[in-house]
């Protein structure tokens, strides 16, 4: 596969975790309508693990190696997409309803699920069915790394999707920093580092997201193989905000903090002179994978 | 630049693509929110210790948000509850209903103190109200009908002490869930 079809394919994962409810309704009026019918809490339940999955790809694929000089010049533009799992804990959450609490579908989940009244033998239903059919929540973005100075690379990615046909214009940004531990403890057989990175991405005025990861990497080149591995404390934040129209219904707006706080990494990279290629898997309480090319050096 | 253009196509391009990976939501079955049914019967004072009358009637396309085909309907809960300054002792009662053009049918009876039911007594966690299935079967038909059909309450009942002025009543509220798609 060709870089300019294989980016095709990431930014086509792109836009379809970025405008993954959008493309199908022909109108926000829809969109209105649908949400109208909700609780606030019925709807955090539903869409959260949309927040947890999508919060976990945000702060995922940001390195792949932790071999960072004290000083020279690095530069490299990768392609990077990631995707976390779905699974069955993000298919269900509980639903407290007048009649009772219940295990029912998410945004990811199966059918709508009900429990039987007890007073009248007729079912109460979880507010919807899933409707996102899919095993990962992909996403994928554009990535800069530079550097090196005072053993410290630079990571930006961006990514900005325009207003187009009714739908508002998206945004994914990420910046961050990684540091050569090397530098102070020359005695580590491995390359080590250390990096922090700040992420952000919003949809009109729909979503805003925000992430942050802190953590250490590892690793060791092998000829053109070169085996990484790190540990990250991260933290993320999904605000949906939405008005309807019709100023009798209440607005809209409930934050979730994402459920991963914690992944350890596991990964390898091929390095070939200018062009790199790389995957990772990484595991907490959210599965996630993440694969991308590099070019530069 | 030619990231941006690219990402422009990708976007003109997701209409052509079936994304099966996501439903319609305008297909999806979800259940709606339904405004209460409810109505309010005036004690009468005097000395007649036996009250009764019908409330104006209810059209349910009023209580269902426009632009939905409903699929399904059930009650999930009745609240009765009594408002007034005056305890009136132990009463019991029948409410009815109506759909349509058809007789009524009861709905569900209830029965217990005066005070007892200055707090809301709900169906869920009272023993003081007793649902009859065919006469709920009869509002969810109600609302379900194309076009919906008029919903008429109307009650009888007893209490032990006649009020002696006209501001003590009776207050019912009918709480369904529906399902549905848009249309």
């Amino acid at each position: 596969m060709t870089p300019l079809r294989h980016t095709g394919r990431l930014l086509v994962a792109v836009a379809c975790a970025l405008l993954v409810v959008a493309p199908r309704l022909r109108a926000q009026s829809n969109f209105e309508k649908t949400l109208d019918q909700f609780n606030q809490n019925d709807v955090k339940g539903y869409i959260q693990p949309f927040g947890d999955l999508f919060g976990t790809d945000m702060n995922a694929g940001m390195f792949h190696s932790a071999e960072i000089a004290r000083t020279g010049f690095h530069m490299s533009f990768e392609i990077v997409g990631m995707a976390s799992m779905v699974g069955d804990a993000q298919k269900t959450y509980t639903l407290n309803s007048p009649v009772g609490s219940f295990k029912t579908a998410t945004i990811f989940g199966g059918g709508r699920d009900s429990l039987i009244n007890p007073k009248t033998g007729q079912p109460y239903y979880g507010i919807a069915g899933g409707f996102i059919n899919t095993p990962a929540l992909p996403l994928a973005a554009p990535q800069i790394t530079i550097g090196d100075v005072f053993g410290t690379r630079a990571i930006i990615r961006y990514i900005g999707i325009p207003a187009l046909s009714g739908l508002p214009s998206a945004s994914l940004f990420g910046i961050g920093a990684q540091h050569s531990v090397n530098q102070w403890l020359p005695v580590i057989p491995l390359d080590v580092a250390a990096h922090i990175y700040y992420s952000k991405f919003s949809f009109g005025d729909l979503i805003n997201f925000s992430g942050l990861a802190i953590g250490a990497q590892a690793s060791k080149s092998f000829s053109v193989l070169r085996v990484y591995g790190g540990l990250q404390w991260e933290k993320s934040s999904m605000e949906v905000k939405y008005t309807p129209a019709d100023v009798t219904v209440p607005a809209v707006d409930i934050t979730m903090d994402g459920a991963n706080s914690f992944r350890a990494t596991l990964g390898l990279c091929l390095h070939l002179g200018f062009f790199s290629i790389f995957g990772d898997a990484n595991f907490g309480s959210i599965t996630n994978y993440s694969a991308g090319i590099g070019f530069g050096g | 630049m030619k990231m941006k253009l690219l990402a422009l196509l990708v976007i003109a391009a997701l209409p052509l693509m079936a994304f099966d990976c996501i439903t319609d939501p305008s297909k999806l079955t979800i259940s709606l929110k339904v405004s209460p049914l409810g109505a309010t019967f005036l004690i009468n004072p005097g000395t007649n210790t036996q009250y009764g009358g019908m409330a104006p009637a209810i059209n349910p396309a009023s209580l269902v948000s426009s632009g939905y085909t409903l699929t399904g309907a059930s009650i999930y809960d009745i609240t009765v509850q009594t408002t007034g300054p005056e305890d009136l002792g132990n009463g019991s009662g029948t409410v009815f209903v109506a759909v349509g053009s058809k007789s009524r049918d009861t709905l569900f009876t209830y029965s217990g103190t005066w005070t007892q039911f200055n707090t809301p007594q709900s169906l869920l966690a009272s023993s003081a109200i007793a649902l009859n299935q065919s006469g709920a079967n009869d509002i969810v038909a109600a609302l379900t009908s194309q076009p919906p059909l008029q919903v008429t309450f109307s009650a009888a009942g007893t209490v032990k002490t006649a009020p002696s002025k006209a501001d003590d009543y009776l207050t019912v509220q009918v709480y369904m869930q529906a399902s549905g798609h848009k249309n």
